[in-house]
């Protein structure tokens, strides 16, 4: 133990002295001149070179536009392993006894799973957007804050890092140190009781991305409220800048209580504090805590996709989004009411039934500003000039989805209903719905919409069709069996299923099982093609000449990002120069 | 990349500063040190956090120089550290060669030690800046 | 009508607002005149405080967001009404809604 600590030692005073001196090689300290407010000019007019090249681009880089590639590079990797994840565990439950993992395996896979695609992918994702093109769409030059933006990306990497640790470390350290194996909700006592340190690791990672979300959040606030253009006020504020402002609130009230609770929870389990034991604040305090932040967390990850679809929708259905104002006031009231319906996540824990009349109250309240805005969408398209561009087929899709995803919620709302089907695979389903079927429908959507902008390039469109009906035919058919299988009375995060087929009926579920996990297949080989889609397109697609690739100026429907586009496809026509492009990062390309 | 004579980074470049990297992984290393009990992590990552704290405050103009902000981190961690310990742990238990003992004392030792180093790094600093002009 | 001092225009909007206000209002009607479960100082007192603060909360934020969307409107509007009063001698109509000089004038 002496020697470890002595090896560490000199491990951290090495990289100090490295950090120390790798900063006096590339940075001048002497020169800093106080500014006043400590903002920075982007200038882009000014300098005519504005980032370092290689690596140390990415590296120190402030530029929202930067950040936000690196948001979306870091959020599809997450996808990429969470999306694994997933299809390990699909592949497991194709046989009643489990085809391929143990049950230790199973389970820790499952949490990450759940993790990794809440918080690694769903948050990121959001945030690669918003960095990108909050500024622009709100006529900004940066962010409020271009450093604490930096500072907020730089703790997701350490944070992915410290929650997959068990997986890197159980093979090296003899699985003295493994993943975690708690669900995503970390229920007490179990997460107390594991001694396990890779649990410890997980919710340090947990805590760094809540503290990352929290920073990005401010700055969010901070920019939409001070940095628009003069002629942007709330009257005419885009929808998208309004979910990401309700969103950050949200973030704000709910991330540091997570952070709070998870710090509870380490100390239960390293300092021998009571938060969650019995004889102190009782396991059933970690749930509300909890679901206090995991309910607005739902509404975090779905209102900027909302958001975008109602950006992206009216543009291809050649309409104004019908009723703007009803979406805004809508998504407001989604914001205040999701901080009153936590419990329903634990109608069946014994509570007090007038308090959960209450939560169900105010769960079907909250139900109603969701619905308003499918109305919406669907007005939107009703008489439209349609163009089932890839982005618009995606925006159709998300609706659907979510009108599934959103009916199934409502009964679960009713407690009676979720009585018989808490903890079924009916919520699995439900869910899925929601954050596949919509969040990541409508982030695909936004990625397809703007990758002119951000590439410089067209996507491969025969691919990009491919791609959504590949997801929508897997995603329906994945989650659908799910509700079937939550019907049938499967419960959820079992690892098998060799129920006795006289009280149980073990044929269907596991038919419908199979056809999950045939779902499954389907969705991997659509998001297979997605990323060749995006890699090969943003090296080699077709560069785009002009402005407006989606043609939207004939319908009046030009947002400033386009504009902003225009600008500079013009410089760079004008200059001939491609570093002026080089928001997409392609340093090496050269005009042939 | 620029030598020393040269201009740095962010003189250079608007949109680039070298600092938020530093404070990101300061601040993990900080918590996973504290956190889970490693007193050389715990120490050199508060150092390291602190350290670009000040930097990047005097980077962006908030500060005009880096070792009063040193300094001062370095003596809020201090004060912390022994608050928290004279509050949580009993008077007679607390020694140096009770470090390693309670799982308590040893984290806040190695926080009241980063402290105590960023102080003394803020405070010689100034004074030899000071001495020099 | 005025409600709340707002305009028609404005209240439409709001109505979004006012159906989940009255699903809320419909549940605390419903839970006070049928107490299913009896009635206990903390668990009824908890019960309606959880409903009502939402219905509160709701209420103010939905008017501050309606006064905020509105004073921006109007505000957007008498801008318009004055740059169509400054632009050159000659001009000055008031009547010209072919829609260029709104264009023109928010460029600036």
């Amino acid at each position: 133990m002496v020697a470890g600590d002595i090896v560490l030692t000199g491990l951290m005073a090495v990289l100090l002295v490295g950090i120390a001196a790798l900063l006096t090689r590339i940075e001048n300290w002497r020169s800093y001149t106080p500014l006043a407010g400590g903002g920075t000019a982007t200038g882009e007019t000014v300098v005519h070179r504005e980032k370092p090249a290689g690596i140390i681009r990415w590296l120190t880089t402030v530029d929202h536009k930067d950040i936000g590639l690196l948001y979306g590079l870091y959020a599809i990797i997450a996808f990429a392993v969470g999306g694994i994840m997933a299809f390990l565990i699909r592949v497991q439950l194709v046989t009643p006894a489990g085809a391929i993992l143990s049950n230790n395996a199973y389970n820790s896979i499952l949490t990450s799973h759940g993790i990794t695609m809440l918080f690694l992918f769903g948050t990121p994702i959001i945030a690669a957007f918003a960095n990108y093109f909050i500024p622009l769409l709100i006529g900004a030059d940066d962010m409020a804050f271009p450093r604490i933006n930096a500072i907020a990306f730089w703790v997701l990497p350490p944070a992915a890092l410290l929650i997959w640790a068990g997986f890197f470390l159980a093979p090296v350290t003899d699985n003295m140190i493994e993943p975690a194996r708690t669900a995503w909700t970390m229920y007490t006592p179990l997460s107390v009781e594991q001694t396990n340190p890779g649990v410890d690791l997980m919710l340090l990672g947990l805590h760094l991305s809540g503290v990352g979300a929290t920073m990005g959040a401010i700055n969010f606030i901070a920019t939409i409220f001070t940095e628009r253009d003069g002629d942007v006020d709330w009257a005419n504020l885009d929808i998208f800048s309004w979910t990401m402002l309700t969103q950050s609130a949200l973030i704000l009230f709910a991330f540091p209580l997570l952070g709070s609770a998870l710090v509870m929870l380490l100390m239960d389990r390293n300092l021998q504090t009571t938060f969650f034991a019995v004889e102190g604040g009782g396991p059933l305090l970690w749930q509300h805590l909890f679901w206090f932040f995991g309910h607005p967390e739902v509404y975090i990850l779905v209102l900027p996709p909302m958001g975008l679809v109602s950006l992206i929708l009216p543009k291809f259905s050649g309409r104004k989004l019908f009723g703007f104002k009803f979406v805004v006031y809508s998504t407001l009231a989604i914001g205040v009411l999701s901080f009153g319906v936590w419990a329903h996540h634990m109608f069946s824990t014994g509570m007090d039934p007038r308090l959960r009349a209450s939560f169900m109250a105010v769960s079907l309240a909250i139900a109603i500003p969701s619905a308003v805005k499918t109305f919406n969408w669907i007005t939107t398209m009703w008489n439209g000039r349609l163009r089932l561009t890839t982005p618009m087929l995606f925006c159709i899709g998300f609706v659907s989805n979510f009108i599934i995803g959103g009916v199934t919620g409502v009964f679960l709302a009713a407690v009676p209903v979720d009585l018989i089907l808490h903890d079924t695979y009916y919520v699995v389903g439900h869910f899925h719905y929601i954050v596949m079927g919509a969040i990541g429908f409508a982030a695909f959507a936004g990625i397809y919409y703007w990758f002119p902008v951000f590439t410089g390039r067209m996507y491969q469109r025969t691919l990009g069709k491919a791609h959504f009906w590949l997801s929508m035919v897997g995603t329906n058919l994945t989650f659908f069996a799910m509700l079937a299988l939550g019907y049938l009375g499967m419960p959820r995060r079992y690892a098998t299923y060799q129920f006795d087929g006289a009280i149980a009926p073990l044929v269907q579920v596991t038919t419908f099982h199979q056809l999950a996990t045939v779902g499954a297949v389907i969705l991997l080989v659509g998001q297979l093609i997605f990323v060749w889609n995006i890699v090969q397109s943003w090296l080699e697609g077709p560069k785009v000449e002009d402005g407006d690739p989606w043609n939207l100026e004939r319908d009046g429907m030009l947002d400033r990002e386009f504009e902003w586009f225009d600008e500079q496809l013009e410089a760079d026509e004008h200059e001939r120069d491609p570093s002026l492009l080089a928001d997409g990062g392609q340093d090496e390309q050269t005009d042939s | 990349m620029a030598e020393a004579e040269e201009p740095g980074l962010s003189d250079q470049y608007p949109t680039a500063s070298p600092w938020p990297l530093f404070v990101a992984l300061g601040l993990t290393l900080s918590e996973i040190g504290v956190f889970i009990g490693l007193f050389p992590v715990a120490v050199f990552g508060l150092i390291l956090f602190g350290g670009s704290v000040a930097g990047i405050l005097t980077e962006s103009g908030y500060a005009e120089r880096p070792w009063p902000t040193l300094l001062g981190v370095g003596a809020v961690l201090t004060v912390l550290a022994a608050a928290l310990a004279l509050w949580q742990i009993p008077l007679a238990d607390i020694a140096l060669s009770n470090v390693g003992e309670g799982p308590l004392l040893t984290r806040l030792v190695a926080v009241a030690v980063a402290g105590l180093v960023m102080a003394a790094m803020g405070s010689v600093a100034s004074l030899l800046e000071q001495t020099a002009a | 009508m005025a409600l709340f001092g707002f305009e028609k225009d404005t209240l439409l909007d709001l109505t979004v607002n006012v159906i989940p206000l009255g699903i809320i209002l419909f549940f605390i009607a419903a839970f006070a005149v049928f107490p299913a479960f009896g009635t206990d100082p903390v668990f009824s007192g908890m019960q309606f405080a959880l409903m009502v603060s939402m219905f509160l909360l709701l209420a103010v934020l939905t008017y501050y967001a309606g006064r905020a969307i509105e004073n921006a409107e109007s505000r957007q509007e008498s801008v318009e009404a004055a740059s169509a009063v400054e632009e050159p001698p000659g001009e000055v109509t008031g009547l010209d809604d072919t829609g260029v000089e709104d264009g023109e004038a928010t460029q600036e």
